[in-house]
């Protein structure tokens, strides 16, 4: 009997203990919802006075005695929930404690089980079903999960491989992405006629020249970003592109008549880097194929679009952070675009699938920061990729990225490119390097320290002379078969564009915007004709079927054609 | 510490006042967690000695739900849920595969109970547990699962062990703490959807015996584990069994095995072509566990703060992570990098965990479908036993004796 009642004793206990936590629990709930309108109330309130003029000092007393008196209810409001958590603690407590202090003096009363034991044998076999079902429920889940959690794209499980970074899927402008096998000589043989990449084509380009250097505007178009890239042509589209810190976009215009054909923006760049006003944002010339262009920026946005200028992909290059900013223009050879990529902190080499977009090989390269072009160098109709930096003359395998020599040559700031013929690579920048180097094996095959060598503008091969244009208004012809210095010449103003040689002549723009028409002498180099454009310009001409495009600094792209 | 906590919450909630004569109070959460551990850890093991006597010296079940108050009382709400079996798990896991320094008193803290289950099985759950102490205490009627439907049930926490190692070796983040139930009342926080989660989970206790211990606690494993290999076994009783039934009646946790009868000629037939069929199943199981695993990579990988955002960069959501990313100098082509390796690290871990899930699912079907010694007593499964001492108290040898004794 003492029992039974201590055991209701405890039952009693254990429901007023029960009563009060679900009481006490949901009050404390209540409360707590309670309290967030007002607090939230008396926020706003404070701040609408605060935007008030402050100055006024009894403006200034209400602000502080309410937000005394806010703070004051918030804090005590706190303090009371506190508390009554605390207590909903120790009642919890409590009867934790009632439950063991029953099963402690009361155990539980068991009654020896009719029938028979558990038969193990049967449990056995709802064991093997309680399994096969384990299985379906399991299975289920997981498919349910993959529903729910997992975006459609990425339900494959295996991503191995090394996916392309960003497809034309994800811009929105989907298209779908073929790919073919390029024949790397027949895509050099079809640029001849072309102007599809920095200094033209990477073969001697068969552009006619002018009939006569005396030139009359046939069009002139205004861009609408701003760059310091060379406009490069394919059939009769003329690409270029421009950016400034917010957009980035690559132009296309119709070489004949200088309308403006499409344009289309680059994606948001995930990065802005900091750049200086000579560089820009799109210093890096395009490059063109028969249906694709291609074009970097220093966001380290990389973009390929159509001829008619869809976007087939997008890649964004590794955090692209270099003094003044990035200005290597790529390099096409058949299937891969080559993007030499010297950042302050690592220098790398990419080839990338012009199809998609994929990283076909990097090679990291043991240099430091630099702004110079990859050149092509084809010798036995293998493709190989010549580039320069502070510190290394490198070449690497086209096809696996492979480094096949490293000249330890060069120093300070490289930004000019080289040029490449029988066998040779030459090359001339300021501080750096001037000379040639052997294809085969890099070897220095010779050396000009004492003749004054570009910072900017890259040096031409023409005949037996290599040609160095300096920003100073220096020309001079060093000996492309053993160096030494031929002549010099002084020009009123200095280049920054690079020359180039089309039609058996070289061709050069001075930064205020005359058109020059060299041809060098074997002492000498006579200037054959010369142009007054009246603009400045850094940009390499591009040549059209006996036109020339120029890209002058003021944003504007302008056909010359000869006077008849 | 709860109140410290609360009003460091409370302060941060609230805007400091804009007045220049106003500074701000210093907080020094330094001293916060400079809050002994290597005291926690003496602690314990004195728990774990007293817990031990209880249970195999006194053979007490009244001992027992004392040492389970105590325990409540000191580990869940003065240590405020520590040693906790679930953020113990997580933090050694993700210590080891992160390669950073782990305190030497965490360290303890996870090794001492299972190092003490060698010795002495289960008692770290007896009581020691403030997670085990909550359910023990707060059991009121038993509902007893079926002995098939708990042990394959009893596979969940195996499962849970596997993934949650997969998540904190990848970084995948702190899954397990969602499912640690009670914390809410330890840390008197009742905040939702835990404080949902802690009502479902003590209304279950209430009926089924410790559900969180059997059917969740990755911990739980560990020790299932070490206690098979435990030097004292518990024995339900010092007497000659007289298979009244009463002990099995009396576990709720269904530790208590029965004894099998000579098993007839049939039995063998059909007994041993059972277990040739699990063998022989056991690669297709591997199989099949591979394959589980490979699929559930993608979800794993889902909940990684990097998935999570490549996931929305690629919808074009314009998410505070998203702009959280494009402020920082990390590119594009780098978080994918970091996804595909992630993803390529999880899908190969996640294929291993399933292969071995697979292995420790046969394990446990074949040793099921064992039979067990023909002895006519009453055993203890020493690895399912929580040292709760139910059975003690149920067998009437054992209560004949204690009113021997006095």
């Amino acid at each position: 009997m003492k029992n039974d009642e201590m055991r209701r004793t405890l039952r009693f206990l254990q429901w007023t203990a029960l009563t009060f936590i679900l009481t006490l629990g949901l009050l404390l709930a209540y409360d707590m919802y309670r309290s967030r309108a007002p607090i939230k109330q008396a926020q706003d309130e404070l701040a609408d006075l605060k935007q008030q003029d402050l100055a006024d000092a009894k403006l200034a007393k209400t602000v502080r005695d309410l937000d005394y008196l806010y703070r004051s209810a918030y804090f005590q409001t706190k303090d009371k929930q506190r508390r009554g958590v605390l207590l909903l603690g120790i009642a919890f407590f409590l009867l934790c404690g009632l439950f063991g202090a029953e099963m402690f003096w009361f155990a539980p009363k068991l009654k020896v089980p009719r029938g028979t034991a558990s038969v193990p044998e049967k449990e056995r076999r709802q064991l093997l079903i309680f399994a096969s079902c384990g299985i379906v429920v399991m299975a289920v889940a997981l498919a349910v999960l993959r529903i729910v959690l997992v975006p459609s794209e990425a339900k494959k499980p295996a991503q191995i491989a090394d996916a392309p970074n960003t497809t034309a899927e994800q811009s929105g402008k989907a298209k779908p992405v073929q790919t073919e096998t390029i024949d790397l000589l027949a895509a050099l043989e079809a640029e001849k006629t072309q102007w599809p990449q920095f200094r033209g084509s990477t073969l001697p380009n068969s552009n006619a020249l002018p009939a006569s250097w005396d030139f009359q505007r046939k069009w002139s178009s205004p861009i609408e970003l701003s760059g310091n890239n060379s406009p490069v042509i394919w059939d009769d589209l003329v690409f270029l592109s421009g950016g400034d810190g917010k957009n980035h976009a690559v132009f296309c215009y119709d070489a004949n008549s200088g309308e403006l054909k499409w344009k289309t923006a680059a994606p948001p760049a995930a990065n802005m880097p900091e750049v200086t006003e000579d560089t820009g944002y799109a210093a890096p010339t395009m490059c063109a194929d028969s249906k694709r262009v291609y074009a970097v920026f220093a966001t380290g946005q990389v973009l390929c679009l159509a001829h008619d200028g869809t976007l087939l992909w997008h890649k964004q290059l590794p955090d692209p952070v270099i003094m003044y900013g990035y200005a290597s223009s790529p390099l096409l050879m058949g299937d891969k675009l080559v993007v030499q990529y010297d950042m302050d902190e690592k220098q790398t080499i990419f080839a990338l699938n012009v199809f998609t977009g994929e990283t076909m090989w990097q090679t990291e390269r043991e240099s430091a920061q630099s702004w110079s072009s990859p050149k092509a160098v084809v010798a036995d109709g293998k493709g190989m990729v010549f580039t320069a930096g502070n510190m290394c003359a490198e070449l690497f395998d086209l096809e696996t990225g492979k480094r096949l020599w490293s000249q330890d040559c060069m120093g300070g700031e490289v930004a000019a490119s080289a040029s490449v013929r029988d066998g040779k690579i030459f090359f001339s920048n300021s501080g750096a390097f001037t000379g040639a180097l052997g294809v085969k094996d890099g070897e220095i095959l010779f050396r000009n320290d004492d003749s004054p060598a570009p910072d900017v503008a890259s040096a031409v091969l023409f005949g037996d002379q290599y040609l160095l244009f300096g920003s100073g208004g220096t020309i001079i012809a060093i000996d492309a078969a053993d160096g030494h210095e031929l002549y010099e010449e002084d020009l009123d103003n200095g280049f920054y564009a690079s020359p180039v040689t089309v039609g058996g002549k070289v061709v050069a723009v001075d930064l205020d915007g005359v058109l020059y028409q060299f041809e060098p002498e074997e002492d000498e180099i006579e200037i054959r004709g010369k142009f007054e454009l009246g603009k400045k310009v850094v940009c390499v001409p591009a040549f059209h079927k006996g036109n020339i495009i120029l890209r002058t600094a003021e944003n504007e792209l302008i056909c010359l054609e000869a006077k008849q | 510490m709860t109140h410290l906590s609360v009003l460091l919450a409370a302060q941060a909630r609230f805007p400091a006042p804009e007045f220049e004569s106003y500074t701000l109070p210093e907080m020094s959460l330094e001293e916060l967690a400079s809050d002994s551990v290597l005291w926690r850890v003496l602690v314990l093991c004195v728990f774990l000695v007293v817990g031990s006597l209880c249970f195999y010296k006194w053979r007490s079940r009244k001992a027992m739900l004392a040492y389970s108050l105590a325990g409540l009382a000191v580990f869940g709400f003065i240590f405020a849920s520590c040693p906790c079996p679930v953020g113990m798990f997580q933090n050694i896991a993700e210590g080891v595969a992160a390669g950073s320094y782990i305190q030497p008193g965490v360290l303890l803290l996870f090794a001492i109970p299972l190092a003490v289950s060698l010795f002495a099985g289960r008692v770290f759950c007896g009581g020691a547990c403030p997670l085990g102490a909550i359910q023990e205490l707060l059991h009121w009627k038993s509902v007893f699962v079926p002995r098939p439907l708990d042990r394959i049930l009893r596979l969940i926490p195996v499962l849970l062990l596997l993934v949650f190692t997969v998540c904190a070796i990848f970084g995948i983040g702190f899954p397990l703490c969602y499912l640690e139930p009670y914390l809410p009342v330890f840390l008197l926080d009742f905040a939702t959807p835990f404080a949902i989660l802690s009502a479902v989970f003590l209304l279950v206790g209430l009926f089924i015996s410790r559900p969180f211990c059997r059917y969740v606690c990755p911990y739980g494993v560990l020790l299932r584990f070490f206690s098979m290999f435990s030097l004292l076994k518990p024995q339900i009783t010092s007497h000659e069994c007289v298979n009244c039934r009463l002990c099995e009646q009396g576990c709720p946790n269904g530790a208590v095995l029965p004894p099998e009868n000579a098993e007839t000629a049939v039995q063998h037939r059909t007994g041993s072509r059972r277990i040739s069929l699990l063998v022989a199943c056991i690669p297709f199981a591997l199989f099949a566990g591979g394959l589980f695993g490979y699929f559930s990579a993608p979800v794993l990988s889902s909940f990684h703060r990097d998935v999570r955002l490549q996931n929305e960069l690629d919808a074009g959501i314009r998410s505070e992570a998203v702009e959280a990313f494009e402020s920082t100098k990390t590119t594009h082509e780098e978080l994918r990098a970091r996804v595909v390796k992630l993803q390529n690290g999880v899908l190969l871990a996640s294929t291993a965990a399933g292969v071995l899930f697979g292995a420790l699912v046969m394990a446990e079907l074949i040793a099921e479908a064992r039979r067990r010694r023909e002895e006519e007593v009453y055993s203890i499964d020493a690895s399912l036993c929580f040292c709760c001492g139910r059975c003690y108290a149920a067998c009437p040898l054992e209560r004949k004796e204690k009113h021997h004794e006095k």
